[in-house]
């Protein structure tokens, strides 16, 4: 299944009812599927808060399939190139005076997903990952 | 998302109904900060029990309340937290800064 959103935080709405339909075709359980939108909420929230240095409107494109075993889903973007695994995750034993604000949402995708990759081509921003399902 | 808020015995009491993303953290954080900065509140009890979804942009509106209560000696408290919520408090390392009730 494929779904096209805009660079448009309100579209975080249209992404979770597109994975609700995703679950229901392919009988896949709730919690399955909200770890999925947590993981790719927190990447597409990135990619539109700090993504693009223009005014202009942007496609964002999901692909989902499901494998034998395996929930395989592609992420594309024409946003600047970054790499959101390259940054290391965050110290969570901190007291709340000294916690950060932020960082938790990458290190989210990694607690939840059990493949994540990131590749530049050509001007396209391209985020793979990958759950197991039993 | 909804936030319907009350003042009940001590503590001014947040209810969050829907979705807490980034498209609806920036109405809580007004929410909070109004109470904090410009009421005086120190208690603070936020209600979950209709809550559905949280990311990491909800957190951290959470997070803010709790340092600016901590700053006040005042108390954060979150009830009725659905166990998929409560696990990304507990991936987060979210749990030990409030003080979590399983009832509302």
């Amino acid at each position: 299944m494929n779904l096209k959103i805009s660079n448009n935080l309100e579209e975080l709405d249209n992404l979770a009812l597109f994975l609700e339909k995703f679950g229901e075709k392919y009988d896949i359980s709730p919690g399955v599927i909200f770890e999925i939108n947590l993981s790719l909420d927190e990447l597409v929230t990135n990619t539109i808060n700090y993504g693009f240095n223009d005014d202009n409107d942007h496609v964002i494109s999901l692909d989902m399939i499901l494998e034998a075993n395996k929930i395989v889903i592609e992420l594309i973007d024409d946003g600047v190139m970054f790499d959101p695994f390259s940054k290391p995750d965050p110290d969570l034993t901190l007291a709340v005076e000294e916690k950060p604000i932020g960082g938790l949402g990458i290190y989210f995708v990694k607690q939840k997903m059990d493949e994540w990759s990131y590749e530049r081509t050509e001007n396209l921003n391209i985020v793979k990952l990958g759950k197991n399902i039993n | 998302m909804e936030i319907l808020t009350e003042n009940k015995d001590d503590f001014f009491v947040i209810k969050i109904v829907g979705r807490l993303d980034a498209s609806t953290s920036n109405d809580l954080e007004e929410k909070v900060l109004e109470a904090i900065e410009d009421n005086g509140v120190t208690n603070m009890l936020i209600n979950f029990d209709e809550l559905e979804y949280i990311s990491s942009s909800g957190l951290r509106v959470l997070l803010v309340a709790a340092k600016k209560l901590k700053v006040k000696s005042g108390i954060i408290k979150i009830c009725g937290m659905k166990s998929h919520i409560r696990e990304v408090f507990e991936i987060a390392g979210f749990t030990p800064l409030f003080t979590i009730e399983d009832h509302c």
